[in-house]
């Protein structure tokens, strides 16, 4: 098992009141896996398409594997100016 | 050439070993246009006029209120209910005559957007909502035009030049599709009224598009060109996410004009019952009066009768994929009709043979009525 912890920007930090949330993985997921993961564990995330997630610096893409260890964002679009 | 009163006012970053007379021309021959005229230009804009580019540009359509002065602060307390585009030339061509200024008293829309795109080196978007954020993505894609994005939520900005060259990488840089493909729909996102915002943030944010819409002027690498930079003003940190041009990036930029909005896309009714199936369609609507719905529908879709639908397209989910209904397909063609024409909403497909179809085709739970 492998811990993750996911930075939360923009709208989801105020949809689950925390700046990160963690979890658990037996194996390393796929961006896109990871991504369907959080809004089936988080189902305030589900109502947000646009949602993005970042590993390390960078837009992953829905292939890429997540290992443990990389800095993960879940990063929405914002609008407000 | 730059006269000695010039020399004078920008002796300060003449200075600096890296400007020299080259840079300093290169902003004076340039041409911007910035896209807003509020928390975020009120930041950008002084720093972009007396730094010395050549021309301004500066569009929006509002006015002045009272709740503006906590952030905008161009504006003064005497102004509210005047023309923020007319306030804010005032003030800037006070600060640097030099300045080529023009204020254009009106939102950008898709009647002015290719003229006035075309027409510029760069863009910077100090807008508050997505439509005219995607508005200025996808013509600036059109014409090969880079633009300085920044938007704000609550104690965070995001900024990026996007659609650029990515200097010394020698690649194109990201749109802002690639970041975000579509565009959220309505309730998905809050904006300033809804969220909150100190006026510090959308002021910091449009500083630092000043900085990379200068930097992008005189050619300079910056992290937030190819890349998404986040604010953060509560840990004072920032963050760059890298991130590659999608290879369909350009179809955004098609011409608008090659759309045909008198085109109504019919879908068989056994096709659309797939599609919902499938969870492929994200809104039914309805254009029946309320007697009809009462009679027969479809469970969750959206009554509003065709008398009403054009005051309230609000209330549908932009960019999404709705199918249109009514009796036998012939309001709900004409409804599509209209919306694609006045509201270029996309995405519409029209039940072919209506109601009735569905009931005969699909559903026969469905009851018919004549």
């Amino acid at each position: 098992m492998s811990i993750y912890t996911v930075l939360l920007f923009g709208i989801t930090r105020d949809l689950l009141k925390e700046k990160s949330i963690s979890l658990e993985l037996t194996e390393p997921p796929t961006a896109s896996d990871l991504l369907k993961h959080l809004k089936s564990s988080y189902p305030a995330l589900q109502n947000l398409p646009s949602l993005r997630l970042a590993a390390n610096h960078q837009f992953p893409e829905a292939e890429d594997l997540i290992l443990p260890g990389m800095e993960i964002a879940l990063i929405p679009p914002v609008s407000g100016g | 050439m730059f006269s000695p009163e010039e020399l004078h006012r920008y002796s300060k970053q003449l200075k600096l070993p890296e400007w020299n007379i080259q840079e300093q021309s290169k902003l004076a021959s340039s041409t911007i246009l910035v896209v807003g005229a509020g928390g975020l230009a009120c930041g950008a804009l002084p720093y972009l006029v007396s730094a010395g580019i050549g021309k301004i540009i500066l569009i929006d359509g509002d006015s002045i209120d009272l709740s503006n002065l906590a952030r905008q602060v161009l504006y003064s307390t005497h102004e509210v209910g005047q023309k923020k585009v007319k306030i804010a030339l005032e003030k800037m061509s006070k600060l640097n005559p030099h300045c080529d200024l023009e204020g254009i008293e009106k939102n950008l829309t898709r009647e002015n957007a290719d003229e006035l795109i075309a027409a510029v080196d760069l863009v910077v978007d100090c807008t508050d909502n997505f439509a005219t954020r995607y508005l200025i993505n996808d013509t600036c894609l059109r014409y090969d035009k880079p633009f300085v994005y920044a938007a704000i939520h609550s104690w965070e900005g995001l900024i990026s030049l996007c659609n650029g060259d990515v200097f010394g990488e020698d690649r194109k840089g990201p749109t802002y599709r690639c970041f975000f493909p579509e565009e959220p729909g309505l309730d998905e996102i809050p904006n300033c009224d809804d969220a909150g915002v100190l006026g510090f943030l959308p002021g910091m944010m449009g500083i630092m598009q000043a900085k990379e819409a200068i930097y992008y002027l005189v050619a300079w690498a910056s992290p937030a060109n190819g890349a998404l930079g986040r604010f953060d003003a509560n840990e004072f940190s920032m963050r760059f996410f890298k991130m590659n041009r999608s290879a369909n990036a350009e179809k955004f930029g098609e011409r608008p004009d090659e759309v045909n909005w008198e085109m109504v896309h019919d879908v068989d009714p056994d096709v659309a019952s797939e599609w919902l199936k499938d969870g492929k369609l994200d809104y039914i609507l309805d254009v029946r009066e309320p007697e009809e719905f009462e009679l027969a529908s479809i469970p969750g879709a959206i009554q509003l009768s065709m008398g009403e639908v054009l005051n309230k397209v609000s209330l549908l989910p932009t960019g999404k994929k709705g199918l249109v209904l009514c009796h036998h397909g012939m309001r709900s063609a004409y409804v599509i009709k209209q919306l694609q024409k006045h509201f270029q909403t996309p995405n519409l497909f029209n039940l072919k043979g209506g109601i009735d179809a569905w009931s005969i085709h699909v559903d026969e739970n469905v009851p018919r009525y004549y």
